[in-house]
């Protein structure tokens, strides 16, 4: 059975089919926690973004307009939510790239047992690239469906640069891994 | 590997470096389950410096009612509302996990201490009708 579109989840979460939004839950939470991370919030104001931006769908749901544009929505919705949080500790920060990504120690690449596969390789290979790649490069891993104006509104950055830089990472991923012995270059 | 394949594979690794903690996903799940049983207006944010964990002044409208408050820090886990509500007869403060009814007079004043830090929302209650402010950060 193929998997229910994102429309007919909402559809059935607004029935009050509770297992259709855990499933939205699956599908989109890793979308709303990183867009928090991508505005550099720690796990305490990413968890809190989360909740808001999940708590306010759910009031929200019965009258969202575009069902089927559910990612782009939620990810809007962090980015503002991201936003206020930012404001209130007035360290806004220029939005346009950001250069940290504040990952907890216990995540930090180096301190992970690295399974000596294609995932190792691409952790590695992530951790090196810029910042602002592995920004995009997450959000669209998250939510394919995205398009680029969704992206670029929900980590505040141009719309003209997000297929520049879309492609600029891949390209530079696929080189590294390549040179890691990892992929096959010709691969496209 | 296609770019499809790849964004994939990036998916899973994304995962493992800074993976959604379970009790962010828990929460998500259960809240659907915390809204109204009953239809109700949703107010509007009409303005506001944000009520995070600070002082500010947070402001929501519909056509019958407007709600303005502020939200200070009061302890370690909690935060402390006061405001003012003209159209209420009845307020509640809400959490995730629970709600508290605030006692407003007769100018539709209102102050609740202990309130949890976190997401909360505020329902006004008039004889006729319900109306919700959006959930925000206190």
């Amino acid at each position: 059975m193929p998997e229910p579109t994102t429309a007919e989840l909402v559809r059935r979460a607004r029935a009050d089919d509770q297992a259709a939004w855990a499933e939205l839950v699956h599908r989109y939470g890793r979308v709303v926690w990183s867009v928090a991370r991508a505005y550099g919030l720690s796990s305490t104001d990413a968890a809190d973004v989360s909740q808001t931006s999940w708590l306010n769908l759910a009031q929200r749901l019965d009258t969202l307009r575009a069902p089927e544009r559910l990612a782009g929505w939620l990810a809007t919705t962090a980015r503002h939510e991201s936003l206020r949080v930012l404001a209130a500790r007035r360290r806004e920060t220029p939005l346009a790239w950001l250069d940290f990504y504040p990952v907890e120690d216990e995540h930090l690449p180096e301190h992970a047992v690295l399974a000596a596969d294609t995932d190792g390789a691409l952790w590695r290979t992530l951790a090196e690239l810029p910042e602002r790649c592995r920004t995009l490069l997450r959000l669209i891993a998250y939510a394919p469906e995205l398009t680029y104006a969704q992206a670029a509104s929900a980590l505040g950055i141009q719309l003209g640069s997000v297929g520049n830089t879309r492609g600029r990472c891949l390209a530079e991923l696929r080189r590294r891994l390549s040179g890691a012995g990892v992929l096959d270059g010709a691969s496209r | 590997m296609t770019d499809p394949a790849l964004l994939s594979e990036l998916a899973s690794v994304f995962d493992q470096m800074d993976p959604v903690p379970v009790t962010v996903l828990a929460a998500a799940e259960v809240a659907r389950r915390a809204r109204p049983a009953r239809p109700v207006r949703l107010l509007a944010q009409l303005r506001g410096t944000p009520a995070v964990r600070g002082a500010g002044l947070l402001t929501f409208a519909g056509p019958d009612d407007t709600v303005a408050l502020e939200v200070a820090a009061a302890g370690r886990d909690t935060v402390r509302v006061i405001g003012v509500a003209p159209s209420a007869d009845r307020l509640v403060v809400r959490w995730p996990t629970g709600e508290r009814w605030l006692p407003v007079d007769e100018l539709g004043r209102f102050a609740g201490a202990g309130v949890p830090r976190g997401p909360l929302c505020l329902v006004v209650h008039r004889r006729d009708r319900v109306a919700l402010t959006p959930w925000f950060l206190g």
